[in-house]
């Protein structure tokens, strides 16, 4: 059993009783930028709520907390991992059977690196509280890394100051991994969905890191790199130009473990061949899952009772009120609101075969419009960036993503 | 403790911030931007092993579009400009570094313009010349025309960043290994965002 230690204050007398957020308007208009970017799935419909002319104002003590909060999070989750991760604990956070090796295999290596993630919370009156970690394909990086700098600059705001520095954790993290892993050509293919421009540009901005950390990057939807695993052509293999095609000794992903062991199985047997030849090294690596799964909420419950930056979550049905979610529910989907045994709002999705935990409902922060606001706080190597998305209930891929400034 | 809190004036932190910045305007007259590096880089020599050649048509008056674009051989880098009145000229060498300069100096970042210079900066010869991260399908005739150079467009990215970085490795092969998986998620449309 472990020992729970909490370092972080139970309740902080400085946090407004109301639990409000403070906005300023800004009036930076970043159209031009993001044009002249190419980033313009930024300014297509879907996403046209993604940034408003308002900027949370985010007094220096809250963001310390809410930094401090994921660096002390990340340490206990590592910390709750059960040594040589035996198939009970594999089963009880619904890893799927064949990512089982991988993720042992991943673990146990070093050399498979931890690239980022982001940890959703709620800013309550006791505290951070953390919602999810989203530990193996976390998007928003652009809004977090670039944009919301770009809106507070466009806006005049030169002298104010932002926890934005994800970019730069990117770069120290990939020379690290990179260093690790000299022994491997620094060539490293980045794959997403085609049909994701948003996934694309966040590919972009995770390459343009990758650049300065000295690896050389090539883009790449899912569906068109090669895997071969017989011969000496063994490896991950995409094209770079016309009638060059090469082959690629890192790779990240911003596709979903889970998915891809559902989905494709034979991938996660090739992948599974070439990581412990190591002739392939992926980010976020397969470990990284047993993070993302929201049955570590109840884990880590379990590990760490009544710990302050966690709410009580359960594999069984709590009392009162409570939300449950599916284990890799993603954006919202089929996130169900109960209150004393009933139903009061579920949103509809695709992942309701999924088994669920039951996570105490909590009050999220609001503006004077009612708005609710969730931060989401990077870690790459160490807690690194803020960024914050408001919505009327339940924060969805609809969400409004909004910029921070430091009071 | 130290905390990644940045000042937002700070816009010489990182090469994605500075290439913002100079989008916004903030720092026009900055030589050291990414985007003015780059677009002496193509025209000076043989910086890449190949070069483009980007048909552009004025489908309606001062309305151009991209119609064609072809990758060419290395230092073969020209525009082929049809204008509405059927006219036809090819702007390439000194005449058309000489039009993207004296454009770049008014726009130091792509704008959203239908004119012929604006489009050709949106085109495989401005992503040569560093004035984009990623093409535009709306300055193309149809997102056909613009994947034709999508192969070529990464590996004029590669040779950037093996320029950038000093380093030239890796494993190469003229055609794909046959025995590999290829099509992973295929049937599978949208992305995985979270």
């Amino acid at each position: 059993m472990l020992v729970a230690i909490y370092v972080s204050d139970s309740v902080n007398p400085s946090y407004a009783a109301e639990n409000k957020i403070k906005l300023i308007p800004h009036g930076g208009n970043i159209t031009t930028a993001l044009q002249g970017l190419g980033w313009n799935w930024v300014l297509e419909d879907e996403s046209i709520n993604y940034l408003p002319d308002e900027a949370v104002v985010l007094p220096r003590h809250q963001a310390d907390d809410l930094l401090r909060a994921a660096d002390e999070l990340y340490e206990i989750m590592v910390a709750s991992v059960p040594e040589d991760l035996p198939d009970d604990f594999l089963c009880q956070l619904g890893i799927p059977e064949n990512l089982w090796k991988l993720v042992r295999h991943s673990w146990n290596d070093e050399r498979h690196w931890h690239l980022y993630g982001r940890f959703d919370m709620a800013q309550t009156p006791d505290g951070p509280k953390l919602i999810e970690f989203n530990a193996d394909t976390a998007t928003s990086i652009p809004e977090t890394a670039i944009l919301q700098w770009a809106s507070l600059a466009a806006a005049g705001k030169h002298n104010a100051a932002q926890a934005s520095g994800l970019y730069e954790a990117l770069v120290a993290q990939f020379k690290q991994w990179r260093d690790m892993n000299a022994d491997l050509e620094p060539s490293l293919v980045l794959t997403y969905m085609e049909a994701s421009a948003e996934d694309r540009t966040n590919c972009e901005v995770v390459a343009q890191a990758a650049q300065e950390a000295g690896f050389n990057t090539h883009l790449c939807p899912i569906d068109q790199i090669n895997v071969t695993v017989f011969g000496e052509d063994r490896g991950i293999w995409a094209q770079v130009g016309v009638e060059q095609w090469q082959r690629f000794s890192f790779m990240y992903k911003l596709i979903p473990w889970e998915q891809l062991a559902w989905e494709e199985p034979e991938v996660i047997t090739d992948l599974e061949n070439l990581s412990f030849t190591r002739t392939i090294m992926v980010v976020n690596p397969a470990y990284t899952l047993l993070f993302q799964s929201k049955g570590m909420l109840a884990w880590l419950w379990q590990n760490y009772p009544h710990h302050p930056l966690l709410l009580e979550t359960s594999f069984t049905p709590l009392t009162g009120k409570y939300i449950a979610k599916p284990f890799f529910g993603r954006e919202g989907q089929n996130v169900e609101v109960v209150v004393n045994g009933e139903s009061v709002t579920h949103i509809a999705g695709e992942y309701d075969q999924q088994p669920l935990v039951y996570q105490q409902f909590c009050d999220f922060p609001q503006d004077q419009a009612g708005n609710l606001y969730q931060a989401g706080v990077f870690w790459a190597g160490e807690a690194c960036a803020i960024g914050y998305r408001r919505a009327e209930g339940i924060i969805t891929n609809t969400s409004q993503f909004l910029a921070h400034i430091l009071e | 403790m130290k905390r990644k809190y940045l000042l937002i004036g700070d816009w010489k932190r990182n090469v994605l911030i500075a290439a913002t910045a100079s989008c916004l305007g903030l720092t026009a007259c900055d030589n050291n931007n990414q985007a003015n590096n780059a677009s002496s880089d193509w025209s000076s020599g043989e910086t890449y092993s190949q070069g483009v050649i980007t048909e552009l048509t004025e489908v309606s008056p001062d309305n151009w579009k991209i119609t064609d674009e072809r990758p060419a051989g290395a230092g073969e880098v020209a525009a082929i400009v049809k204008h509405y009145d059927g006219k036809v000229d090819t702007l390439k060498g000194e005449a058309l570094q000489r039009e993207m300069q004296q454009y770049a100096s008014v726009h130091p970042s792509n704008v959203h313009g239908t004119g012929m210079m604006d489009v050709l900066m949106w085109s495989g010869i401005g992503y040569m010349a560093g004035r984009m991260m990623s093409p535009n399908p709306s300055y193309y005739a149809n997102p056909n025309v613009m994947q034709r150079t999508s192969a070529w467009r990464s590996n004029i990215s590669q040779e950037r960043s093996r320029v950038s970085t000093g380093s030239r490795s890796g494993t190469f092969r003229r055609s794909a290994p046959s025995s590999g998986r290829t099509g992973i998620f295929s049937g599978r449309s949208g992305g995985f965002s979270s």
